[in-house]
């Protein structure tokens, strides 16, 4: 996974350290590399794993600019749209957050210049996570289902294995996977990389607004899926897809149901009950704690 | 013994003319190839944003030995965490001379670091020249390919003339 990503001293550190485990990876300008295993934050040295800052990797301006390049696979502008967004996505799903200086043209961001940190995001693919939850989100049929969750709590992993156990247990729903930044199915030359069953349509690289409206149209599905609705044209689309009669399945960054009802623009999916199952998630015993399944009256169903 | 060596002696001095001529097409072909790789890389750029490997490894079964094995090295230098200089090594064209040899590394060692636009824009830039220097080869390998292989030739035959 990370053997086109980092140079050869780089990855000799890492094969020190429980590669499996590594949830991220920090590099920013001048500092001591960070790596987040299981949640806790350490140190990366030669050896591997550290907590003492002086034996740790210092990551200089070469490090960050050959990571980005090795992400951007020497081709920047087949990655623009993304950097405009602040991520680029490589194959296997691992997700590169990237902060920089924005250069702007005509009131748009045109790019990210000058480099200064990368966050390496590593998905996990965790069979079977959704099974103790999958059956409460049945009432005849599949539930609109909101999965509210803070970052870095599974969220997208869970979305993952939703959509993988809808087709494992022969539900024969057809799944229009809207994977906008390649995190879930991460599409790799038309491929998904990660399984997501065999009832699924993927929509790579696109807003949720084009594709649920062009997708509904013309692909025909019964489950929407997407991964972190937010601000008000996601919202818009959410409305517009729950009343094409088109089922629901997203995930949104939240910290739980309290903070959700104060998110801006979200009162009215809330009010309509777009939403029939709201599944909390939090890192409390580690990420993908699930915290409870609850209805659209926010009642639990499943703690 | 004489006769079979003055024929070496012929043959020889003709290759010298026919590899002349080689030189020169060789020349024509990889400035074709170049900018036939520029008109390539442009559309896959702007349209559908494939990557300069794809672009390249797709590039490669059409073009001639020579630039081929250029792009070849250059794919190297793509997947190895080389410097710039390690792309000099990779472009010692023979047939090319030290102006040009600078105008290919300075094209190839910048390509891919830029968005779609400004990526093109360069593209179009470097395209243009490099379509001068293919018109230069072009008329070179036109007015002096054949002059070499009629001037070995006929010092070929001077050769047999004056030993036989």
């Amino acid at each position: 996974m990370f053997d086109k990503l980092f140079p050869k001293f780089f990855l000799d550190a890492l094969n020190n350290c429980p590669v499996a485990k590594i949830n991220e990876i920090r590099l920013r300008m001048n500092k001591k590399v960070v790596i987040s295993v299981g949640g806790k934050s350490y140190f990366l040295a030669v050896s591997g794993l550290t907590g003492n800052s002086e034996k740790a990797i210092l990551c200089d301006k070469n490090l960050i600019l050959e990571v980005f390049k090795n992400a951007c696979e020497n081709s920047v502008y087949a990655f623009s749209n993304q950097i405009k967004n602040g991520f680029i996505t490589v194959k296997g799903g691992v997700r590169i957050g990237i902060c920089g200086e924005a250069v702007w043209e005509k009131n748009s961001l045109k790019t990210l210049k000058n480099i200064s940190s990368l966050v390496v995001r590593i998905p996990r693919e965790v069979k079977g996570c959704s099974l103790p939850i999958l059956s409460s989100l049945f009432l005849q049929s599949f539930q609109n289902t909101l999965i509210v969750s803070p970052p870095g709590a599974g969220k997208t992993t869970l979305i993952r294995d939703i959509v993988f156990e809808l087709s494992q247990k022969n539900y024969c729903y057809n799944v229009l996977l809207v994977d906008e930044r390649f995190e879930i199915a991460n599409s790799f030359e038309g491929f998904a990389t990660l399984d997501v069953g065999g009832f699924c349509d993927i929509l790579s690289g696109v807003s949720k607004n084009y594709a649920f409206e062009n997708g509904i149209r013309s692909l025909k599905p019964d489950i929407i899926v997407c991964d972190e609705i937010s601000g008000e044209r996601d919202f818009s689309s959410i409305l517009t897809a729950s009343s094409c009669g088109v089922n629901l399945l997203a995930s949104v960054h939240s910290k739980d149901l309290e903070s959700l009802k104060k998110k801006k623009d979200f009162e009215e999916i809330l009010e309509k009950k777009v939403f029939s199952r709201f599944v909390v998630l939090s890192s409390r015993e580690g990420p993908g704690t699930i915290e409870g399944v609850y209805d659209e009256n926010m009642r639990y169903i499943v703690q | 013994m004489k006769i079979v060596l003055l024929v070496i002696t012929f043959v020889c001095i003709t290759l010298i003319g026919l590899m002349i001529n080689n030189y020169y097409k060789k020349r024509k072909n990889f400035f074709c190839d170049i900018c036939e790789f520029c008109d390539s890389l442009k559309v896959s750029i702007s349209y559908s944003q494939n990557k300069l490997n794809e672009i390249i490894c797709d590039f490669k079964k059409t073009c001639s030995k020579e630039f081929c094995d250029f792009l070849a090295s250059y794919q190297k230098f793509l997947l190895s965490e080389n410097s710039k200089e390690d792309l000099q090594g990779c472009k010692e064209l023979k047939i090319l001379s030290e102006k040009e040899r600078q105008d290919v590394f300075n094209f190839f060692c910048k390509l891919g670091s830029l968005g779609v636009d400004e990526e093109v824009e360069k593209i179009v830039l470097n395209k243009n020249l490099f379509s001068k220097t293919k018109e230069r080869c072009d008329e070179q390998q036109r007015k002096l390919s054949p002059l070499y292989i009629k001037l070995f030739v006929v010092l070929a035959l001077l050769v047999l003339i004056i030993f036989l």
